[in-house]
């Protein structure tokens, strides 16, 4: 099993980095968004695509 | 960030319902031709014996104009109209955006004539010549002037997840064109790839995955995050999934090419990389689902009355479904089986159909009543359109997916007790599945009718539309800041575009130089081996044909190491055997057998009468017949600047080899030719197009079928 895995996997060092680097990058954004702080500020865009700009005309 | 007095503005709309109107033209001709080669492959007889008219011209037709024609155009309707909108803003040139507009028309209408002619580089999704290349590009250049300058010009601090889709999508969609389209022109409407074999097959990939990630996913989750919550009044269901998924998107999709290359070639580790981030797919994809559909909640009954609602839920429904088959398609051991057959082309229509047509179809639904100021001109042939396209689609892809499984599996049958092929005769997977080619015609034809309805119904909806002012509206000013670059009061929130775009071209970046660039670089993959020789002047001449005329839409040259493939076609293929083809022609499906090893399989008069007409050798054969190449001249005086392109781009042809290039082509033609009159051809045809082409198929895996894998011998060692 394990000579059968390594033989798909005969270059493991970059691919480990990769995952390294999206794993940081998820957990990353994972709290950024979760922030209390950014909470008020999302609450505030969502509502974006509802609002065109005052139509006064 | 300060704000200032309020200010009036009007929105570009004309450019909007330019986009529209294209749209729908487009979509009508897209579908046109898929309904035309769905039905050349249910009866050969369709393709009329005429060379524009065949099967591999009119293929890379159909799919660039559902692709780039029509889903593009109804790109470009959505962001235009909602980038305004969100930036409360004017579009920032009206110039650059004619500009835009009728240089995208310019490119569909010189990409359809062509790829009719015959003028393609072979390469899945990316077929248009070198200078429309270039056109391709300026033009994508003035539409990424045009977005960022509306975005510099925003009235509005913040910038919506819809907009962060459309930035991924401008940044990457120009990278992953340029990198591929890179090829060195021997002619006006001819080049050659500058990457050569698997080193192409990984960027083309790259690429053509990620067209489908780009240009067909990315922007249209845009519009969906926008054009959802307008159509049900309602906001996103939750934005800070949004967020997650647009990074786990971007990060992800980019790797996941190679999955179109297992069991090839391609290094065996970059092959894996592509399954698992592909697998990895499933939760960005279906975070992003479950949001649009959410966000629906509360709003059923109008998705049971509103058309346009019933469209935009039935796209995400489908973006669900084709996101999780593609990711279960990735996986090696389903690979195998599914590969090459009928199975991926269902996924990729239940994709650009229940995705991409619906969810353009809800957003016309909404945009037209909007910008005529009008009401939709009948709801009732909104719901017969809707239910005339779900069931035409639910034909297709049911038919696909049982003719791709009863292929994959009669391709793989071993008897128990001999050991051999239970079909050892191609022909005979092929007949078992003509009847659901049929099933997939009729299919395809319910679809087309379904986007006549919605013409219809949209034209008279606008007929009926009277006239009307531009609107007015207003907004406050974000007041501008003085300094330079740096050194200037900081705009907190505008300097973000930057910020972002930098952001995307990271994390596409990562992915894109990690599969990449190794390959590129080191040889320690893609070993030269000295039996692999270049093509000789009329087999280039022969290959050249051979790609004019799309045989890589129905024939693969890879044959997989599995048992069921080396007793078929012989021994598996090995990368040093392409270090020469520019472009790599493996091929993505099977309607004919694999040919990497047919080169000495047949006497050449075999291959002279199956390209005359393919019955006479093979009695139930669906491929069309070919009788210009028994007429038309080989051009023999392009060849000396053909290898000398080649030589320019590494392949090993001497001097004297460019000079004599025509000679030693003709001394090869009189062989094949000599061989022939003793099956009574005459002479006159050494210089037709046919004989070129039988140079070229009869050296197909001729020189590799003896040497050895490296990877094979290091492990014995």
């Amino acid at each position: 099993m394990k000579s059968l895995v390594l033989s798909q996997w005969d270059l493991p060092l970059l691919p480990t980095i990769a995952l390294l680097i999206f794993i940081s990058l998820f957990v990353g954004v994972l709290w950024w968004v979760t922030r209390e702080k950014n909470k008020s500020t999302y609450e505030e865009i969502k509502f974006l695509p509802l609002k065109e700009g005052n139509n006064h005309e | 960030m300060t704000t200032s007095k309020l200010e009036s503005f009007r929105y570009d709309d004309k450019i909007v319902k330019f986009f529209i109107i294209a749209t729908m033209v487009w979509g009508a001709v897209a579908m046109l031709l898929g309904v035309t080669i769905a039905f050349q492959l249910a009866d050969w007889r369709l393709n009329l014996g005429l060379e524009w008219m065949t099967f591999g011209r009119m293929r890379p037709l159909h799919t660039n104009a559902a692709i780039f024609a029509f889903a593009g155009n109804g790109i470009f309707a959505g962001v235009y109209y909602s980038m305004q909108r969100l930036c409360k803003a004017r579009l920032f040139s009206d110039k650059l955006s004619r500009v835009h507009f009728w240089g995208w028309q310019l490119i569909i209408v010189s990409a359809a004539i062509s790829l009719l002619s015959g003028a393609t580089t072979g390469k899945e999704y990316a077929e248009l010549e070198w200078p429309i290349d270039i056109a391709i590009t300026v033009i994508w250049v003035v539409f990424a002037v045009n977005f960022f300058g509306t975005l510099f010009n925003r009235r509005e601090k913040h910038i919506y997840v819809a907009i962060w889709f459309y930035i991924a999508t401008i940044i990457t969609v120009a990278v992953l064109h340029i990198v591929n389209s890179l090829e060195f022109p021997v002619s006006f409407m001819k080049s050659y790839s500058i990457y050569a074999g698997v080193q192409d097959a990984l960027v083309q990939w790259w690429y053509g995955h990620n067209a489908v990630a780009f240009f067909l996913t990315t922007p249209f989750l845009g519009l969906m995050y926008y054009f959802i919550p307008k159509a049900a009044k309602r906001p996103v269901y939750s934005y800070r999934l949004s967020i997650i998924h647009f990074w786990s998107l971007v990060f992800i999709y980019i790797w996941a090419g190679p999955h179109h290359l297992l069991y090839s070639s391609l290094p065996n580790w970059v092959q894996t990389l592509g399954m698992v981030f592909s697998v990895a797919l499933w939760a960005p994809s279906w975070g992003g689902m479950i949001n649009g559909l959410l966000t629906l909640r509360g709003a059923w009954d109008q998705v049971r009355r509103e058309p346009m609602l019933k469209f935009m839920a039935a796209a995400v429904t489908f973006y669900g479904m084709a996101t999780f088959e593609g990711p279960l398609l990735s996986i090696k051991s389903f690979n195998s089986l599914a590969h090459y057959t009928d199975w991926i082309v269902g996924h990729v229509h239940s994709g650009t159909i229940g995705w991409n047509y619906f969810l353009i179809a809800g957003i016309l639904y909404y945009l037209v009543p909007q910008l005529w100021r009008t009401k939709i001109y009948s709801k009732e042939l909104g719901q017969m359109q809707f239910w005339t396209a779900t069931i035409g689609l639910a034909l297709y892809i049911v038919s696909m997916w049982i003719a791709g499984v009863t292929q994959g599996l009669m391709w793989r049958a071993v008897e128990p007790d001999t050991g051999n092929l239970v079909y050892p005769h191609f022909i005979e997977t092929v007949v078992r599945i003509v009847p659901m080619y049929w099933v997939r015609a009729i299919g395809g034809t319910l679809v087309l009718i379904s986007f006549i309805m919605m013409i219809y119904n949209l034209y008279k909806t606008i007929k009926n539309a009277g006239e009307h002012e531009e609107e007015v509206f207003q907004a406050p000013a974000i007041e501008k800041s003085k300094g330079f670059l740096f050194f200037k009061k900081h705009r907190e929130l505008e300097g973000l575009p930057l910020i972002f775009t930098i952001l995307v071209v990271i994390a596409i970046g990562v992915g894109s130089a990690i599969e990449i660039i190794p390959s590129l670089v080191s040889t320690k993959f893609i070993q030269k081996n000295e039996a692999i020789t270049p093509y000789t002047p009329l087999e280039l001449a022969g290959r050249d044909i051979y790609i004019r005329e799309g045989c890589y839409t129905c024939h693969s040259q890879m044959i997989r190491p599995m048992a069921a493939e080396t007793m078929r076609y012989g021994k598996y293929s090995k990368a040093a055997e392409f270090v020469y083809d520019r472009p790599f022609q493996w091929g993505s499906r099977r309607i004919g057998p694999d040919i990497a090893r047919v080169g000495g399989k047949y006497p050449h008069m075999w291959h002279y009468r199956h390209m005359w007409d393919p019955r006479e050798v093979t009695l139930d054969s669906i491929m069309p017949k070919y009788p210009w190449l028994f007429s038309k001249k080989t051009d023999y005086q392009v060849l000396p600047k053909k290898l000398k392109v080649m030589a320019a781009l590494g392949v090993p042809y001497g001097s004297e080899q460019i000079e004599n290039a025509v000679a030693n082509a003709k001394e090869q033609a009189e062989e094949i030719i000599a061989a022939l009159e003793e099956g009574g051809v005459e002479n006159k045809m050494k210089d037709k197009q046919i004989v070129a082409l039988i140079a070229y198929l009869q050296r197909l895996g001729v020189e590799g079928r003896d040497i050895e894998d490296e990877s094979t011998q290091e492990e014995e060692e």
